[in-house]
């Protein structure tokens, strides 16, 4: 029985449904907490901060504006920085499987921050395990681009291949340091698990920066991820330098992913099920997969953020809630796909 | 005009495929290029479409060197329907064809009211009409390499270039796909070159053939000229009876 995929709702539409969707839920979100605040005194206070006024409540603006609403702003671009990311790797890998994670960038910033913590950096203000978390993702990429460049370019099987090899020496290093760390181990553990708690507007901005950066630059190469799921020969005979393309692409993704996970900690499946969601909603073209699952995400993200900050009554990990709710989900994903496949 | 190749070489690594290799293709013809596996049939097309660039001699097309081409003004020219085609994600059968329209789009601007006649006239040409807006996963291996074929007539190009385009295809199919190409190459002086395993169908539907074999050209020229028994036990290394058939009015080959 053939099946009519043509029905399907429009994707300009979901994008606007999600866009309009993510801006309540951000402001939903910020009212939501040990200190409840209606959303009208959340645009209240909002209003206020653009327009340079006097607070009419301090307690309820510094509670939103300095508190709530960077975190809500970190959560939501971080959840829709790793959905953009997966949807790249997924692409260029040819793997529906991937996620912003197979080249082994969330080992890197790990063993970065291991390192970080272990040597008790507190320069920069703070900012020595973020930095580290970002270069240790950097230079495991570098690496795997260096193992896995070969005459033809980067093929998917080894570009999988590298980072799952980089991945794990990675992971025995994070071992040795947590070993090492010996009761520090617990500050270790908790940052891995990720987590969104006192992040300031510079955390926001700076993700900001670089998720729309890597943005810009994906979404220029949509055509070319289209043509690049045809297989390289097809890809190239339609116009596309598939080795620019694919490091361009790789590139963007991975400092995406990188910065990601050095504000906010290794949040596993974002990346993994929002462009696999999204894809069953409306098709595969990149073009519009990439806009809509980057909404899709922030969504989600500041969603799941939302319910450990402001619903359960013990903060939990985010990396864990994500991981708890992501995983069994993913393997309903996972098993459908095999029993469709067996179909024909 | 077509092509010319002037003193090839290319070679993988330590592999040698083709040494000091001259050859031209006229254009507004239908060429099969036939060769034992390995004899660098698949290189040749890689070659002629800029994919992979010769490491000695060069390949001109239209009388100027391929390199003048950008990427792109070679995809408005030259249209690939590769050997295997397998995509991971949910296009529909539409989405792939449009994707033979992207060389003549900007990157951000969308298909116009040509572009949606070209796709749709590729679509009835290629018999993938019917299933417009399933997704190619869901396509059996015939339907797919249909679709592609659909892809590739949308580029609208000059040149088709045939990588054992009919291979995964049943005799049906094969038939209709090879008419095709042969209606496009008479009604619309396209250029279509193609690889292929069989040797009747090539003699069937193409006006030369190039038998390539150890690095070079073995025998190339009009089918009623090359098509010899000399040339198929130079070449395959078996022993064959090349006779002429009324019927379908073309030379044929048995195998002894």
């Amino acid at each position: 029985m053939p099946v009519n995929h043509d029905t399907k709702i429009s994707p300009a539409l979901i994008t606007a449904i999600l866009g309009v969707l993510l801006a309540a839920v951000m402001i939903v979100s910020a009212g939501m907490g040990y200190l409840p605040v209606p959303y009208q005194q959340v645009l209240g206070v909002i209003w206020e901060k653009l327009m340079g006024l006097e607070a009419a409540d301090s307690l309820v603006s510094t509670v939103v504006w300095d508190v709530r609403l960077p975190r809500v702003f970190t959560a939501a671009i971080v959840g829709a920085g790793l959905s953009l990311s997966g949807v790249v790797f997924q692409g260029i890998l040819k793997n529906p499987l991937a996620d912003p994670y197979t080249l082994g960038i969330s080992a890197g910033a790990a063993f970065g921050a291991c390192v970080a913590f272990l040597l008790n950096m507190t320069h920069f203000q703070g900012w020595s395990v973020g930095l580290f978390a970002f270069g240790g993702a950097i230079a495991t990429l570098a690496v795997v681009l260096y193992l896995s460049g070969s005459v033809g370019g980067y093929s998917s099987n080894n570009l999988i291949l590298s980072g799952i090899i980089v991945a794990s020496i990675l992971s025995a290093g994070i071992s040795f340091l947590k070993y090492m760390a010996d009761e520090r181990v617990s500050v270790i553990i908790f940052w891995l698990m990720g987590s969104f708690a006192s992040k300031t507007w510079t955390d926001a901005a700076l993700v900001l920066v670089f998720v729309s950066g890597g943005t810009l630059v994906c979404l220029c190469f949509g055509r070319d991820l289209n043509l690049m799921a045809l297989g390289d020969r097809a890809a190239s005979s339609l116009g596309v330098d598939v080795k620019r393309a694919r490091v361009m692409l790789l590139v963007s993704a991975s400092l995406v992913a990188a910065i990601c996970v050095s504000v906010s900690g290794i949040i596993g499946f974002v990346g993994l099920l929002v462009p696999h969601m999204m894809r069953s909603v409306m098709g595969a073209d990149n073009q519009w997969l990439m806009p809509v699952s980057l909404l899709a995400g922030a969504v989600l993200l500041l969603c799941a953020d939302t319910f450990t900050r402001a619903i359960l009554s013990t903060e939990l990990p985010i990396g864990v809630l994500t991981a708890l709710i992501g995983g069994p989900f993913f393997c309903y994903v996972f098993k459908r796909g095999f029993s469709r496949k067996a179909e024909f | 005009m077509g092509y010319s190749l002037r003193n090839i070489s290319f070679s993988y690594g330590d592999q040698r495929i083709f040494q000091d290799m001259s050859l031209s293709l006229e254009s507004g013809l239908f060429h099969g290029v036939l060769g034992p596996n390995g004899s660098g049939k698949t290189t040749l097309l890689d070659l002629l479409t800029g994919h992979l660039h010769p490491r000695q001699g060069c390949v001109l097309f239209e009388r100027r060197s391929l390199n003048d081409f950008s990427r792109r003004d070679m995809a408005r020219k030259t249209a690939l329907v590769p050997q295997d085609f397998r995509v991971n994600f949910p296009f529909t059968v539409f989405q792939v064809v449009m994707m033979g329209r992207y060389p003549h789009l900007g990157r951000f601007s969308g298909p116009s009211r040509d572009d949606l006649d070209l796709v749709e006239r590729a679509m009835i040409a290629a018999g993938v009409k019917a299933f417009v807006n399933r997704y190619v996963t869901e396509l059996s291996g015939g339907e797919q390499q249909r679709v592609v074929f659909a892809r590739a007539l949308a580029q609208n190009a000059e040149v088709l270039i045939l990588d054992e385009a009919t291979s995964s295809l049943d005799i049906k199919h094969t038939l209709f796909l090879m008419r095709l190409v042969a209606g496009e190459v008479s009604k619309f002086r396209v250029t279509a070159i193609a690889v292929m395993q069989d040797i009747n169908l090539a003699a069937r539907y193409c006006q030369t053939l190039l038998f390539l074999k150890n690095g070079g050209v073995a025998a190339h020229g009009p089918v009623a000229e090359v098509l010899t028994e000399a040339v198929i036990r130079e070449v395959f290394e078996v022993e064959a009876k090349v006779y002429f058939d009324k019927e379908i009015n073309c030379r044929q080959v048995v195998f002894l």
